[in-house]
């Protein structure tokens, strides 16, 4: 009996355990950035699985063809709240898989802009574009694509 | 052999001529990157990966400068040039890293054409790039660095592409056949070792002459002359990996699998000395020549990485068959980031040279030390980010067994430590 009762503790605190670790950084906690498009992007909502791949350079066309140009702010706290709230992974990890993906030849990292209208008018101006901005930017003629 | 020796100063000063700017991108159609390293090595009672390290050796740097370009969506061509002083493994000479032409007709299926970076493990590719880890050296029972040259690219075709699985996460995979080519001959990997079983065969060929001559054995004298060219080839090369990448954020599992054939060839010079007492001393040369067609039976991997937060697990295990002879390695690591500058690592491994004598009872009846078949290796290491753009690394390994340790070499006086440690430093700027 007290093995039994041993072994269900112990069930229960791995499942403890496994749905803190699987459970998913909600989209609900972007609350200070916002994903926007080109407005011909064919997406109104993305998964962040999906926007992950993105990101990662894993996924480059759109459904219909068009390429994926994925671009970032490069503002420290917009940054980082991105890659670890939007693309659930750690921000040296990161920089760490796109160096070796420079470094290997597999890939380029994607663009970075100093400035929230910088990067806005590269948005609104290029077909398949995909970035983020501070929820306060300006976002005129631009698609908000919402992460769930 | 006449060395050149460029110091990471001298690298820097190339590279801060042709790079302009971190990770610059030219008019967004040229991205250009490179990296320069500076390390030291110091061991004690034994030889580590390049010749006298015992005494110290600054001959270890690094340095690279890659172009990529894509003029279409699907296309993309870069290449990347190293340069390399690895003590006496390895000259200071500049070669083409890598060099392909990638055209990704889907995400889930991509063609590469060219000189490849080798899918060995999940981290053979990145194996040269400092900047990637925290510690210096790699865990070399799984990466050792004798089998670099064979295994770090290769030339051919390769296929690769990313599957998502839905809820169940996705896999990346790679395939490739092609060869692989040592960039050099008489810089080979086995160098260190053909050049002991050389100089193991010394008495034999002076036995061998004083046969041929009718002479007493012992007024012969026979000591292996000048460096030995080991030229190495790999004709063909199949095999790939594939990981997976699980729906436990941070969570990868992967491995990868190679076959190959392996021909080494080259000739060993000897000074032979004939003096049996009645005339003149007189010197003879002597040569002997080989050439083998190893079979690579097969090579495995099977790697594990989390990473959450601070902290990142890795392990992984390797075992070849080469030839008549299986090895073993594996390492389990250990890294934790303390804020952006600093962060700390720790790695265990062992590695067995040949897995069905991890004890060292054949090399005790061969009248070797036992500790010769197995290497435990505990490291630590902390690096420092000084900026964004430049690090700084220091390592301590304590080593049990010397299965990885070179010989000592013709001049040196062989340690039978079986205890023994290794210090490394280097510092590495990037952009």
């Amino acid at each position: 009996m007290a093995i039994r009762r041993t072994a269900r503790w112990g069930l229960r605190a791995a499942c403890v355990l496994l749905m803190v670790l699987v459970s998913p950084v909600g989209a609900d906690e972007l609350t200070e950035i916002v994903v926007v498009a080109h407005p011909d992007v064919p997406v109104d909502t993305i998964s962040p699985q999906e926007l992950r791949r993105i990101y990662l350079g894993k996924s480059t066309r759109w459904s219909g063809g068009l390429a994926i140009r994925p671009v970032m702010l490069a503002i420290d706290r917009p940054y980082r709240r991105f890659i670890v709230r939007a693309l659930e992974h750690t921000e040296d990890g990161f920089e760490v898989y796109w160096k070796r993906m420079v470094f290997t030849g597999k890939g380029r990292p994607p663009r970075t802009f100093a400035t929230p209208d910088e990067l806005a008018f590269y948005v609104r101006m290029t077909p398949g574009a995909i970035g983020y901005l501070p929820r306060e930017a300006d976002r005129t003629d631009l698609k908000v694509v919402h992460v769930r | 052999m006449p060395r050149r020796s460029v110091t990471g100063t001298g690298w820097l000063v190339v590279l801060l001529i042709a790079g302009q700017a971190p990770g610059a991108t030219l008019g967004e159609t040229v991205y250009v990157g490179g990296f320069v390293s500076q390390g030291y090595v110091n061991s004690s009672d034994h030889n580590y990966l390049m010749p006298n390290t015992r005494e110290g050796s600054g001959e270890f740097n690094e340095a690279a400068f890659n172009l990529s370009a894509q003029p279409l969506d699907d296309l993309r061509v870069g290449a990347q040039f190293l340069g390399r002083d690895f003590g006496s493994r390895v000259d200071a000479t500049v070669t083409v890293d890598w060099a392909y032409g990638d055209w990704r007709w889907r995400d889930e299926l991509g063609v590469r054409a060219g000189k490849i970076k080798l899918p060995y493990g999940l981290y053979n590719q990145g194996r040269d790039i400092d900047m990637l880890r925290t510690p210096v050296l790699l865990p070399q029972s799984v990466y050792a660095e004798a089998d670099r040259d064979l295994i770090i690219a290769y030339e051919g075709v390769g296929l690769y592409g990313n599957i998502p699985c839905g809820g169940w996460g996705e896999l990346d995979y790679e395939l490739c056949y092609g060869s692989l080519s040592v960039p050099e001959s008489g810089i080979g990997p086995t160098n260190e070792e053909v050049a002991q079983n050389a100089r193991d065969l010394e008495g034999a060929v002076a036995a061998e002459v004083a046969s041929q001559y009718g002479v007493p054995a012992d007024s012969v004298t026979a000591a292996v002359a000048g460096d030995i060219a080991v030229d190495l080839q790999v004709p063909w090369i199949v095999g790939g990996s594939l990981i997976w990448t699980t729906p436990l954020t941070g969570l990868r599992i992967g491995g990868s699998a190679f076959a190959g054939d392996i021909e080494a060839a080259g000739t060993v010079h000897y000074d032979v000395l004939v003096d049996d007492g009645q005339g003149v001393p007189e010197y003879l040369p002597y040569a002997l020549s080989f050439d083998d067609d190893l079979d690579l039976h097969s090579v495995f991997t099977t790697s594990l990485e989390y990473s959450r937060g601070p902290w990142l697990l890795a392990a992984e295990l390797s075992r070849t068959r080469f030839a008549s002879q299986r090895d073993l390695g594996w390492y389990a690591k250990a890294r934790y980031r303390l804020g952006r500058r600093w962060s700390v690592a720790a790695v265990y491994s062992e590695y067995y040279p040949d897995y069905d004598d991890r004890d060292g009872e054949t090399l005790v009846q061969a009248g070797e030390p036992a500790h010769g078949a197995w290497q435990d290796d505990l490291g630590v290491s902390v690096r420092f980010d000084v900026n964004d753009h430049w690090l700084l690394k220091l390592e301590l390994h304590a080593m049990d067994g010397t299965a990885l340790a070179l010989p000592g070499g013709p001049d040196a006086s062989t340690s039978e430590a079986r205890r023994w440690r290794v210090i490394a430093a280097k510092t590495t700027f990037h952009f």
